[in-house]
């Protein structure tokens, strides 16, 4: 009678525990976990069923594969870039620069200000804007001489649409507009499918 | 348009090439020369992961030697091949040497294990890599890419050419040279090894269940709710490619090495109580008996050491919260229910060596404010506590050492559960509490990898770990129940397996809930996640082993039969 007693309750405490593995278990299998979490930018590190190459493959630079390795050749290596966040990290994993418009703790020193900076890149058909661009160029041109800093010499803009992780900030948001505003303070080297190159005096 | 799974196809081809052949060539050969070799790695897991530790070690020296000639790293595509030759003409000889059969290359092989890890590597091949994100992820391949353009280890400031900390680099360099040597981009090849690290990951994680349990069902189903289970940090498999994740694998199998060592450096009985010579002789005889095991496990640490680091620091601990929870076992069990660790000569030396370094770590880390008593604060309080710990487990183990005149069971009894009072009332409730209801939980900081504050029974502020960092999805529901699980595991079935279980899972959840130990391991350790201790609590094998168990009396056989 005891052994039948345990019996029944290691079932018991055993279907228990299986019951706890599965709840825990299934949104693996909750697809619209996917979604809820695209919409909230959260990121998504566990294995979902329902999670499939077409987020990655658009919302990364895979595409821009051929536009990087034409920018590659084109620039001089070893300076530093401006661009929205998302670019800025593609660039800094892809091509020889260095960039500084990344998120808040990978940020260094010399981005004290960036937010206004960006802000004056994104009209650059203001004039007043521009000249607030051009002359926090000639601030930080010097600081990097004096630092032995890379020099900015470089905006890579990028033209996508449908890289949900670009669709944050301003330069990104106003790539069309950009296209021909920063011709007003660089020189375009290259000009991809994706991704604009300029060379800044 | 869908990103056609042919994409990568290469990128997966020279993954196959550059951090697994040669090693495996490297494996194979050694199996062949050496039987006990051929021991530590006959399983199918542990032949996969020493190909590819052997093969990024391998590839770590080559790319540091050409470094230090200050060449490109492009002469990897030579140099490559040439290793690939000359493994083929090693292993070749050494089968026509031994005259071999061909099925002593072949390892220890399960279909459900294989299944499991066919259908990690199918799913992350389909969900890809954590790289649609603005994440940590871009960060490391900015470091991968800068150590294959600049062609050195020595980069700092890869991302803005601002000076910025330090990397343990052995992974970035396999990554550059993957690059370098394929022409395939960095973000495509981290997207790839996704797949196959995410595998060795599961591999390691089994293996490191077997080597804690010693049964190859209780191994698989913990491999299986590894993968199931919302986990820690180290479950989330799109996140494999990190190394970090590469240094969890190697962590995972630095138990398995451990726990085999154990089993082989079993002392003579007349060995049992001597004095430190007879120490030092039986350590260098285990080192002789275990030397394979013992450069195996060396090899796992330069692999964690030299891609992350921290998980050395987890490793000790794991191996320290085990020797206490022997040390107490071994008090306060009766004589016929006691677990006798074959290794417990070892382990009993570990133990002073770890008390002694908290004792002194703690002086260094406090030293002179705390020690000032004129104000009395929180932090007295917490190297009180630690004082108390390291008093009473010192006093433990005097009971074979030269000072065994002075000790006293009942007082080492006695000491041992004023402890336990101790750390019960260092636990903070409302934390505890919080894990459940986050309603309750103390202000979040605006920085969310900080750490949340509480008030000390002095009124001091000390710290405590935020649950929203990875640890409430980690530890709700089956992290917790864990915990009880283990615990009376320990009291059911005592053996290595319960008891290492239950102190790397109880302990490491005290240290989250009690702000005076957690204000003492932030403060000692230079480390800004020291609530990544809770990466100890393995309770996938805590759940595994617990249904074998249970399993066992529904069938009316045990777990162990």
């Amino acid at each position: 009678m005891n052994v039948m007693i345990k019996k029944a309750a290691a079932f018991f405490i055993l279907l228990l525990v299986v019951t706890v593995v599965i709840r825990e278990s299934s949104f693996h299998f909750n697809t619209d976990i996917v979604e809820i979490k695209r919409k909230h930018r959260s990121a998504q590190r566990h294995w979902n069923i329902g999670y499939d190459q077409r987020y990655v493959y658009y919302d990364s630079p895979f595409r821009y594969e051929n536009d990087l390795r034409m920018i590659a050749n084109v620039i001089e290596p070893g300076n530093a870039v401006l661009s929205d966040i998302t670019t800025s990290y593609y660039a800094a994993a892809t091509l020889p620069v260095y960039v500084f418009n990344v998120n808040t703790h990978h940020r260094p020193k010399r981005a004290d200000g960036l937010a206004d900076v960006l802000l004056d890149f994104c009209y650059l058909e203001d004039k007043y804007h521009r000249q607030d661009a051009l002359d926090f160029l000639q601030r930080d041109a010097r600081l990097a001489k004096k630092r032995n800093w890379p020099e900015l010499r470089y905006v890579l803009l990028n033209k996508d649409k449908k890289n949900s992780m670009l669709r944050k900030e301003c330069i990104a948001l106003r790539s069309r507009q950009l296209e021909s505003s920063l011709l007003l303070i660089s020189q375009l080297l290259y000009e991809g499918e994706y991704l604009n190159m300029y060379q800044l005096p | 348009m869908i990103m056609p799974m042919y994409f990568n196809f290469s990128s997966h081809i020279w993954i196959l090439y550059a951090l697994l052949l040669n090693g495996l060539l490297v494996s194979q050969t050694l199996c062949i020369s050496s039987t006990r070799y051929r021991m530590l790695v006959d399983t199918f897991e542990a032949r996969v992961l020493s190909g590819f530790f052997i093969s990024i070690l391998i590839n770590g020296v080559s790319l540091l030697m050409l470094s230090k000639l200050g060449m490109d790293f492009d002469f990897m595509k030579y140099i490559l091949p040439a290793y690939s030759c000359f493994f083929l003409i090693w292993l070749g000889w050494a089968v026509r040497r031994k005259e071999i059969e061909l099925w002593a290359f072949i390892p220890e092989f399960g279909w459900v294990r294989f299944l499991l890890y066919l259908f990690v590597f199918i799913i992350l091949l389909y969900n890809g890599g954590l790289i649609e994100q603005t994440a940590d992820s871009w960060w490391h391949l900015s470091l991968a890419n800068k150590i294959g353009f600049l062609n050195t280890f020595d980069v700092s400031g890869h991302l803005s050419g601002t000076p910025s900390r330090y990397y343990p680099p052995l992974w970035h360099g396999n990554l550059a040279m993957l690059n370098k040597v394929s022409g395939i981009s960095l973000p495509v090849l981290w997207n790839s090894f996704t797949a196959w690290g995410g595998s060795f990951k599961v591999m390691g994680f089994y293996l490191l269940a077997l080597g804690i349990s010693k049964d190859r069902k209780i191994a698989v189903l913990s491999g299986i709710l590894f993968v199931l289970l919302p986990g820690l940090g180290d479950s989330y498999l799109r996140v494999s490619a990190w190394p970090s994740h590469i240094s969890y694998t190697a962590w995972f199998c630095l138990f398995y090495v451990a726990f085999l060592i154990f089993d082989t450096c079993t002392p003579a009985a007349s060995d049992e109580n001597g004095n430190i010579w007879s120490f030092f002789s039986r350590c260098l005889h285990c080192i002789k008996r275990t030397r394979v095991l013992v450069l195996g496990f060396i090899a796992l640490a330069l692999v964690v050491f030299f891609s992350h680091q921290a998980e050395l620091l987890w490793f000790a601990s794991g191996i320290f919260f085990y020797a206490i929870a022997l040390s107490c076992h071994r008090l306060f069990s009766a004589p016929a229910e006691r677990f006798s660790e074959p290794a417990w000569w070892l382990l009993r030396a570990y133990l002073w060596c770890g008390l002694l370094v908290i004792l002194v770590g703690t002086c260094l880390a406090y030293y002179p404010v705390a020690f000032d008593f004129n104000e009395f604060s929180d932090l007295n309080l917490v190297i009180f506590l630690l004082f108390s710990f390291v008093i009473s487990f010192l006093y433990v183990l005097s009971e074979s050492s030269p000072l065994a005149c002075i000790y006293n069971e009942k007082m080492a009894k006695t000491l041992i559960f004023f402890m336990l009072v101790l750390v019960f009332l260092s636990i903070d409730l409302n934390q505890l509490l919080s894990l459940f209801k986050p309603e309750l939980g103390y202000p979040l900081p605006t920085y969310h990898e900080d750490s949340l504050f509480t008030t000390g029974w002095l009124g001091g502020q000390l710290k405590l770990p935020n649950w929203q960092m990875q640890l409430r999805g980690g530890l709700l529901y089956s992290g917790v129940l864990a915990v009880v699980i283990s615990v009376l595991m320990v009291f059911v079935q005592p053996n290595r397996s319960t008891i290492f279980l239950a102190a790397n899972t109880v302990i490491p959840f005290i240290f989250l809930v009690s702000p005076y130990l957690y204000q003492w391991l932030a403060d000692v350790l230079n480390y800004k996640s020291p609530w990544r201790m809770a990466l100890l609590i393995f309770h996938p094998i805590v759940l595994a082993s617990f249904m074998f168990y249970l399993w066992g009396i529904i069938t009316g056989r045990s777990a162990e039969q």
